[in-house]
């Protein structure tokens, strides 16, 4: 049991801890279940309480919609033989797994040919043996175990990504390559393969890595016993403190109808002054599992009745404060005086009254006339004017079916000559529909105002984001060739005035 | 009349354009110029427009095989800038500057009298670069319309012509035109005659986006259908009945084609359909659409002296079978639109009337969809004696709403309160009665009292002032109870029926009418944003300064168009 086995003793303590906890058998005080003992994530470096163990896998098996049992293959494509396999039986009690079996299959069983006769037949094997239905089959190739132990792999590249990222590129790798396969599909691996389809070269996300990293804040997850909270390994630029754990679990003692305001003000006394961060965040763990399987069980390519239901999601989601996420410190906009004196300079600007019914028809509006069908577009990152990095999207319909790197040489190219790089592109391309220009400082600014800047007590910051505003004015910091009808009304308005009209769409107009 | 069609289904557009131009080399080889028509109704990007990827592969392929003048023309809608539409949809950097030899003309027309029933060919002013071409290509867009079902080549043709909106209008006010719907069978002479003027020689049909449900503008009801379809015709008409077999449709159904059919014109028949050849690609990557193709075409002997074994030859079929693109919806209907806002009352309608209202409506949808929660709800009146509306705020729709509605009671507000100096003078008068009979009572005998006679000379000489004198007598306090009792109670009985002759009126302001027999709605945003107050409709002040960058004018400021009925009132 090389490669299984920390999987095994991870899931063989959490099905005795179920047990347990099923019968009543464990004191389910506060104390108690914080002195539990530790125990370690499998091919993770961390170590996690034996309650928090057994939540999250609760909470993973929903993501995944696993109520049934599967089985757990470790095949060697080139030799064709079963190395190692586990049956996990699910349970429909409060114990999540109610046996573990290891090795239920022989070496020699044969695995090619057609995945739906293949899972019949491990099926028809494992219910005359044990006696248990097996409802999916997951197979995986060895040597993603390899790549996970072996911290050079991806070798120079290896350094400047986190070990979160690392495992991105394991994943993306093995559906590339075929060597993650489940059957029935869990809509989760399917969505990866889409990615990997539309990433062509997916090593280009760690260009936009270095963006995520200085924007990060700790975010906490929480349920409605327990919470969990991700924060980002070292010194950040703005703690006092080293992290040392990336994941850090408690408890949430107060039920209350009001609970949110209690266990921010817990939070913000104990972690605040610890770490001095910018902002935090809190999500409502439920909702987040609810909207990532939404979008991995969705087909693509999106029809416009779906992409509009995510996006009213998710905008519903931003308009819930307080009730579904919340954030400290208390961004200053919530405020009424502040949002008088804001009215009276002529924006208005409510975020608890965000109209997500209309601002989704309205977007889908948008890409329709100003989007062809199946367009290809060129997004140019820039800094000062002068091109970083660039993207050439292939849209079809309501989602992005192709994203290819522009080749280093054609960033040599004079940027300022717009109609000669278009004929260029079309050349090397193909037909090319529109070039959009974005300066990445400029990118940075705006996320930072979004995410970090926005949740001051200073007011005065928050004109920042009137400047930030301006700036799009200047051409060098955004662009867009040849114009489309929206953005030329944006160019002869300016976009403090474009804004400014926008603002009415953004907000319902009854606010009481 | 024989006439080649191909089909061709490939993702990839570069390719299929090039197949396709490949087979139609006999109609193009050994000519120089070449006029392109392209549709430029709208600055919004296909299908309501040409997709300018197949311009350009268009083009490209075309120089190749030897072109070397090449005009494009765009088609607009009445009062839209072709120029503007050129640039806002990036034409001019697409095509102009890798093709430098190719040159785009804006529509050119004037129409000089109009007729109601007979319309002149020579008093139409077609593009005489088009009339006078040497080979004459159009490209084409399958979109939805009111009143055809699809918007196809041979109604394209009437977009080259200047306003040809105002070749329908009826403008000597015929009494008969909405009952006959004269609308429609100008339209139909119009759109085929204009067509007969220089029918194209080559048609290009992008079926890789089609719009369905609400057209011809993108709209929030419209549904956009996709396919890797493409088809070349040789025969415009021929084309046109095959696109709409591939759409689902009946073409025996549409209306141009069974004008076509009549004696009138007879341009189809079924010896011309029986010569009809279809070719469609040998290799079919994609089954299921083969299938779909050839429910409706037959098999046909190889007897084509074509030397390439690349396309396959086909016939047609009697019957309709499966289309190639699943899912085109009919055109929705004028209640459908907008049912949450607005009551739509409606008399004896034309066909003009109606697909202007829809496309009205349809507009407002779109641009009001974030105004929706503040607006009042309005009616919609359109037709000749529509019903009468519910709502206050209205939109009178058309010449015969505005004519046949002038005199009706929703111009007109009935105020409730009344001021002091107007109140009631019998209410009044009354009241007077009551206080003189009161001191009646106190002062005289009882037969004086049934005898005495309230007149109005006896009010105005206020000769009951003087007397002072009470006398309690219960029996005269009970008669005069009844006789109070009487006095009010004819008094209430009397005063529904007076208010309604004595009652203060004001003329509604909330009405806005838009003239026109039928109105082209593009001019009346502007009036709309009034109607309902600027802060109030932000989404829809917002398209408008969008519509105002593409059309050849701005808005009409005139306000004295929407207040005729101030004008009425007061005569």
């Amino acid at each position: 049991m090389r490669y299984l086995y920390d999987l095994i003793d991870f899931y063989n303590k959490i099905s005795q801890f179920g047990h347990s906890w099923d019968t009543g058998q464990i004191d389910r005080s506060f104390t108690n279940l914080q002195n539990l003992q530790e125990i370690s994530i499998p091919y993770f470096d961390a170590k996690v309480n034996l309650y928090h163990a057994f939540k999250l896998l609760g909470k993973l098996f929903t993501f995944n919609n696993e109520k049934e049992n599967y089985a757990l293959i470790v095949y060697d494509f080139e030799k064709r033989i079963i190395l190692e396999s586990v049956l996990i039986n699910l349970s429909d009690t409060q114990a999540l797994i109610q046996e573990v079996i290891t090795d239920p299959l022989p070496e020699n069983l044969n695995l090619e040919g057609n995945i739906s006769l293949v899972f019949q037949s491990v099926r028809k094997f494992i219910q005359n043996k044990y006696a248990v239905q097996v409802n999916r089959i997951k197979i995986i190739h060895p040597q993603i175990f390899d790549k996970i132990t072996n911290k050079e792999y991806l070798g120079e590249n290896a350094q400047k990504l986190t070990g979160f990222q690392r495992m991105v590129f394991i994943l993306l790798e093995a559906c590339e390559n075929n060597q993650l396969i489940t059957f029935p599909e869990l809509p989760f691996i399917s969505a990866i393969s889409r990615l990997v389809k539309i990433l062509r070269d997916y090593h280009h996300i760690a260009v936009l890595g270095d963006l995520m990293k200085s924007l990060f804040t700790p975010i906490t997850l929480f349920d409605e016993d327990w919470y969990i909270t991700i924060n980002r390994e070292g010194k950040h630029p703005s703690s006092t403190a080293y992290i040392q754990k990336p994941f850090e679990f408690g408890r949430i003692t107060i039920k209350d109808h009001y609970q949110w305001i209690h266990f921010v003000k817990e939070f913000n006394t104990q972690y605040s002054k610890k770490y001095h961060q910018n902002a935090s965040y809190f999500l409502d763990i439920n909702w987040c599992i609810d909207f990532l399987s939404d979008v991995c069980e969705s087909e693509f390519p999106l029809t416009k009745s779906r992409f509009e239901f995510l996006l009213q999601r998710l905008l519903y989601f931003v308009k819930q404060n307080e009730d579904l996420w919340d954030v400290v410190p208390r961004p200053i906009i919530y405020n009424g005086y502040v949002r008088l004196i804001i009215r009276l300079c002529g924006f208005h600007i409510n975020p608890r009254k965000l109209s997500y019914w209309s601002i989704s028809s309205n977007f889908m509006h948008f890409l329709r006339s100003n989007f062809s069908p199946s367009s290809r577009n060129v997004i140019l990152l820039t800094k000062k004017g002068h091109p970083l990095t660039g993207f050439v999207c292939k849209l079809e319909g309501y989602s992005i079916s192709e994203i290819n790197q522009l080749p280093i040489d054609l960033l040599k190219f004079p940027f300022n000559n717009r109609k000669e790089l278009f004929n260029y592109l079309i050349s090397r391309f193909g037909f090319i529909n529109s070039i959009i220009q974005l300066d990445k400082d400029i990118l940075y600014r705006i996320f930072k105002f979004i995410i970090i800047d926005r949740n001051t007590k200073n007011p005065l910051k928050l004109l920042s984001a009137l400047f930030l505003i301006k700036k799009l004015n200047n051409m060098e910091c955004f662009d867009w060739y040849p114009p489309p009808p929206g953005y030329i009304i944006f160019k002869k308005m300016g976009a403090v005035r474009y804004f400014r009209l926008l603002n009415k769409l953004l907000y319902d107009f009854l606010e009481f | 009349m024989r006439s080649k069609n191909y089909i061709t289904i490939h993702p990839d557009t570069q390719k299929s354009i090039q197949l396709l131009l490949d087979s139609c080399r006999d109609t193009i080889i050994e000519k120089t110029s070449v006029v392109i028509q392209i549709d430029l109704s709208f600055p919004y990007v296909s299908p309501v427009t040409t997709n300018p990827e197949i311009l350009y592969y268009v083009i490209e392929h075309l120089e190749k095989m030897g072109v070397k003048e090449i005009t494009v023309i765009g088609g607009t809608l009445p009062s839209v800038n072709s120029i503007k539409v050129w640039e806002m949809l990036g034409f001019d950097v697409y095509i102009s500057q890798k093709f430098p030899n190719v040159r785009f003309i804006p529509v050119e027309g004037n129409l000089t009298k109009k007729t109601i029933y007979e319309i002149d060919i020579g008093q139409i002013k077609f593009p005489k670069i088009v009339e006078d071409s040497v080979l004459f290509i159009s490209i084409i867009n399958p979109k939805i319309s009111a009143i055809s079902d699809i918007h196809l080549s041979i109604e394209n043709s009437m977009s080259l012509v200047e306003d040809y909106n105002s070749l329908f209008e009826n403008q000597i006010n015929d009494g008969e035109y909405c009952e006959k719907n004269l609308y429609l069978e100008k339209y139909k002479k119009c759109a085929i005659k204009i067509h007969q003027i220089r029918p194209p020689d080559l048609v290009l049909y992008d079926f890789s986006s089609v719009l369905s449900k609400a057209g011809p503008l993108m709209y929030s009801d419209s549904i956009i259908l996709h396919s890797n379809c493409l088809m070349a015709s040789e025969n415009s008409i021929i084309g046109d009945y095959i696109a709409l077999k591939m759409l689902g449709k009946n073409p025996d159904d549409n209306l141009i084609i069974k004008a076509l059919k009549n004696a009138d014109y007879s341009l189809i028949s079924q010896g011309v359909l029986n010569e009809a050849e279809v070719y469609i690609m040998e290799n079919f990557e994609n089954k299921a659409q083969f299938n779909k193709i050839t429910s409706w075409l037959t098999d046909v002997p190889n007897d084509f002296d074509r030397k390439s074994s690349f396309w396959k030859r086909k016939g047609l079929k009697e019957n309709n079978h499966l289309p190639i693109i699943d899912g085109i919806e009919p055109f929705i209907d004028l209640f459908d639109v907008f049912p949450q806002k607005t009551e739509i009352s409606k008399g004896l309608i034309c066909s003009g009337c109606k697909q202007h209202a829809t496309e009205l409506l349809l507009l407002l949808k779109t641009a009001m969809q974030k105004d929706q929660e503040v607006i009042p709800s309005f009616s919609f009146l359109l037709g000749k004696n529509p019903q009468e509306p519910k709502n206050e705020y209205c939109m009178v729709f058309g010449d015969c709403a505005i004519q046949t509605t002038k005199d009706r009671k929703f111009r007109k507000k009935i105020v409730q309160r009344l001021a002091i100096s107007e109140r009631d003078p019998d209410l009044e008068r009354a009241k007077l009665k009551i206080r003189l009979q009161k001191r009646l009572v106190d002062l005289r005998s009882h037969e004086e009292f049934i005898n005495y006679e309230i007149t109005e000379d006896r009010i105005k000489a206020k000769a009951i002032k003087k007397l002072t004198r009470k006398i309690k007598r219960t029996e005269y306090i009970n008669e005069y109870r009844l006789k109070i009792h009487e006095i009010l109670s004819t008094y209430q009985q009397n005063r529904v029926k007076k208010n309604l002759q004595h009652q203060k009126f004001i003329s509604n302001k909330n009405i806005l009418e838009i003239p026109g027999c039928p109105p082209f709605y593009f001019h009346f945003l502007k009036n709309v944003i009034k109607l309902f107050r600027k802060r109030w409709v932000p989404g829809l002040a917002r398209s408008k300064i969008f519509f105002e960058l593409c059309l050849n004018q701005k808005f009409p400021i005139d306000p004295a168009q929407n207040l005729n009925t101030e004008t009425e009132m007061q005569k």
